[in-house]
């Protein structure tokens, strides 16, 4: 092989290399979104400090802050209790571009609770969930300690 | 697919290999165009009938890394090159949203962190007038992050960013430099030359599952690089280079600027081989 040949061979080489690790990213961002979500989530405490109340434009805050509040204890076995007594399993999923939480659980009595939530904003210590009924948003804000 | 991305950091590194062989065979050209063994199609540029190049398979076999080397190194000067690097990233990430977030009291980091880096270099001269140097490397680049733009998320105290940055990188750098002498010193003994140029750098490593999400990180970027070198005869080198790229190395909005510094050495192949 002349060294043209050879010169022509290498950058051929050269682009299709940088090409494969060019294009060589994952793209299930999805699935991604959904493990990184378990991965902020789970084996804390997330206690609620504050609420909000949307109904129309009419917000309405609420402080649990300094008080004995609600928590809800998320395990890296996807199972939950809470301070209400409440134990069961929970899932998250991204659907419709957005990140749901799902709880099905059981009180101490046996009877049945299920929860839905979407997951407005999730960090290592922040969370904010949100659910609508009857035309009213409920917004709820843990910080885990 | 960290084994799919060294496989292929492989085979650029035997381009390169190949690359500086073809260089020292052909000093034994010949006319006869009838004895190759392996025959690729052939490209008239100039549209006028190419010289045929002859190659001693034989010959070949016999050379040794450090014959091949040294031939290679008569018009230029290859060397091998490390050192440590210092990086720092700078983001603006006001305008990026996502359903995470990060206290930047918990991710900011003002520092530049050490990594290091190595490779192979080629020294030479354009015209005899203009002296420069390309090189590639692969280098591991630890980075602290500064966050210039912030989120508030009330009733949350605190300032949130939507965007984490990356802490660690694999990047392989090909950069092309001029080199210009001074006039300090004894310029028979040793050399001190400004250097300038652009490189390019591929992220080979992935990155961490915050920034798998979205994936902002561009896989290249080019940079500007700037900086002095020290020559001693040619023996060796020292150099110093502060690097920064063009543009952002992220994407969706996220404005980030890499910079890093460059502390290192390199050494004439021929005399470690």
């Amino acid at each position: 092989m002349n060294k043209r040949n050879k010169t022509i061979l290498i950058i051929l080489l050269m682009v299709l290399s940088i090409s494969m690790v060019a294009g060589s990213c994952s793209k299930d961002t999805a699935g991604t979104k959904v493990e990184l979500s378990y991965n902020m989530l789970q084996d804390k405490t997330w206690y609620l400090d504050n609420t909000q109340t949307i109904v129309n434009t009419t917000v309405t805050n609420r402080s649990y802050v300094g008080q004995v509040t609600y928590f809800i204890n998320f395990l890296s076995n996807k199972t939950m209790t809470d301070s209400y007594g409440v134990s069961g399993n929970y899932t998250i999923a991204h659907t419709a571009g957005q990140l749901n939480m799902v709880i099905n659980g059981k009180t101490a009595g046996g009877n049945t609770v299920n929860y839905n939530y979407t997951i407005e904003s999730i960090g290592s210590s922040n969370l904010v969930l949100t659910y609508t009924n009857a035309g009213t948003i409920y917004k709820m804000f843990y910080t885990a300690k | 697919m960290s084994n799919f991305k060294s496989f292929t950091f492989i085979i650029i590194l035997m381009c390169f290999v190949g690359n500086l062989q073809a260089q020292q065979k052909d000093t034994t050209t010949k006319k006869s165009p009838f004895s190759f063994k392996w025959r690729m199609p052939q490209i008239n540029w100039k549209k006028t009938a190419p010289k045929k190049v002859v190659t001693n398979s034989t010959q070949f076999a016999e050379t040794t890394i450090g014959e091949s080397l040294a031939q290679a190194a008569q018009g230029t000067t290859i060397s091998l090159m490390t050192g440590v690097n210092f990086t720092q990233q700078s983001v603006a990430s006001g305008a990026y949203n996502s359903n995470f977030n990060y206290n930047i009291a918990d991710i900011s980091q003002d520092a530049y962190k050490a990594g290091f880096f190595g490779g192979v270099r080629l020294d030479s001269r354009y015209k005899n007038k203009h002296d420069y140097s390309l090189s590639a490397s692969i280098g591991k680049f630890n980075s602290g992050a500064t966050y210039t733009q912030s989120k508030k998320l009330p009733p949350f105290s605190g300032n949130f960013s939507s965007f984490k940055a990356e802490e660690s990188f694999i990047l392989l750098n090909i950069a092309a430099h001029y080199k210009k002498l001074l006039p300090i010193g004894d310029r028979v003994k040793y050399k001190f030359y400004a250097v300038a140029g652009p490189s390019m750098d591929f992220r080979l490593s992935g990155t961490s599952l915050d920034n798998k999400v979205n994936e902002v990180y561009k896989n290249m970027f080019f940079k500007g690089d700037i900086g002095i070198e020290f020559s001693n005869s040619k023996n060796y080198n020292l150099f110093f280079l502060y690097q920064r790229n063009f543009g952002s190395i992220t994407n969706a909005g996220i404005n980030t600027g890499l910079n890093n510094f460059q502390i290192g050495m390199s050494v004439k192949a021929t005399d470690l081989f």
